[in-house]
């Protein structure tokens, strides 16, 4: 798909071109969800929560989460007794054909040094205090690290990736 | 326009369509060095419209931005010095490298994006005089990293935890009341740059295109003032037997 845009904005007869496998992500979502139906309402979610971005609503019935506030670690997604918490990780990126990857859970975590300007954003925000400075840069501890994301999604110059 | 593109064309076909001696003509083909060609982008929908860019750079190549318009690089007075590109907050600012190669019986075009180092950028202090405010809203909507949260004509919230400062609140803010001083780290330099004194002949042409005054004279050859310079190439390219020789750090 991307070749053939190329094709037809360069005017190329032949289809002699490469074009090298690089990552481009252009759309980034991540969204929790309490399934109602299945939620019992014992509260050890919002026992859990680092964050304290759960609470129950006005009428003690449901449960409801600070959208805000949310860093998305999945601990409540863990301790859920009866599956009613849905995270869902979402990520558009364009090869070769275009497709949307859906993510359950990121495997590794990725820092492009040359990109980082050192702001230390995402070691005042990391729930997890898994980033340190280092030199003039930062260094992410991943044995701390618990993949959430949060870093990601504030970097201002995208130098920080999770796949 | 992250995209690393090559494309090869036959050496042949393009040779054909010039008159005269074909061997000759392949041979010279063969011996052109590779060119290359880097053109620097702003991506429009990124910018933040902090002017770190316009204050930084030394030739004074780029238009101030203002809320309903980004800013825009000159392109007559740009030196491809790439401080700007170092110093953008949020990476709006792009260098596409181009170079064209010959190699065997093919001509190459390789189009990629250039990636640069990027300089310290850092929060000192923030100061905001909330009565002068009227909280407008303008500063979220520009805010790269979502620190500060405003309900119009109520309320204004910073989260200083999540500002980078880079100073775009200060600048759109239409009352002027947001005051950021924050640390804005050293260029790096990427490249080495050398005069061969032995080579160099003392003809001054570089001093006089040096767009920022840093070649001076010394007995009767020329001297780079390394504190001074922006590495931009300019020198090298007017050279007429050349002396000045400027190599990627490695």
């Amino acid at each position: 798909m991307i070749k053939e845009i190329i094709y037809k904005h360069l005017e190329l007869e032949n289809k002699n071109i490469e074009i090298f496998p690089k990552f481009n992500l252009i759309f980034n979502k991540r969204e929790i969800i309490v399934k109602e139906d299945r939620c019992i309402t014992c509260g050890k979610c919002i026992e859990i929560c680092p964050v304290n971005a759960i609470s129950y609503d006005k009428s003690g019935l449901f449960i409801k989460i600070n959208r805000e506030k949310c860093i998305f670690c999945g601990k409540c997604k863990k301790v859920c007794p009866n599956d009613a918490i849905v995270i869902i990780k979402l990520k558009c990126e364009i090869n070769e054909t275009a497709k949307i990857v859906e993510i359950n859970k990121y495997e590794f975590i990725e820092y492009i040094k040359e990109r980082c300007a050192s702001c230390l954003v995402c070691l005042r925000n990391c729930p997890y205090k898994a980033i340190e400075e280092y030199g003039s840069k930062i260094r992410i501890d991943i044995t701390k690290c618990e993949l959430c994301g949060r870093c990601e999604e504030i970097c201002p110059l995208n130098a920080i990736i999770l796949r | 326009m992250i995209y690393l593109i090559e494309i090869k064309k036959s050496l042949n076909e393009i040779l054909s369509k010039i008159d005269g001696d074909k061997d000759y003509i392949t041979k010279v083909a063969h011996k052109i060095k590779p060119i290359t060609y880097r053109s620097l982008y702003v991506n429009e929908s990124k910018c933040v419209r902090c002017n770190l860019c316009y204050k930084e750079c030394p030739v004074n190549a780029i238009e101030k931005a203002k809320i309903r318009k980004p800013v825009k690089i000159i392109d007559e007075k740009c030196v491809k010095c790439e401080i700007c590109v170092q110093t953008c907050p949020v990476g709006a600012i792009y260098i596409i490298e181009g170079k064209a190669e010959v190699k065997n019986s093919e001509i190459h075009y390789l189009i990629k994006e250039k990636t640069i180092p990027h300089r310290k950028i850092r929060l000192k202090n923030y100061y905001i005089d909330k009565d002068k405010c009227v909280k407008c809203g303008i500063c979220a909507r520009y805010c790269p990293t979502k620190a500060i949260k405003v309900k119009i004509r109520k309320s204004i919230e910073i989260n200083l935890d999540l500002c980078m400062g880079c100073g775009a609140c200060m600048e759109v803010c239409p009352k002027k009341c947001i005051n950021v001083e924050n640390e804005i780290g050293e260029v790096i330099k990427t490249k080495d740059i050398e005069v061969n004194k032995n080579l160099c002949v003392g003809c001054f042409v570089c001093v006089e295109e040096c767009p920022v005054n840093a070649i001076e004279e010394e007995g009767g050859k020329v001297k780079i003032n390394k504190d001074k310079c922006i590495l931009c190439g300019k020198c090298v390219e007017v050279c007429p037997v050349n002396a000045i020789k400027m190599e990627e750090k490695k």
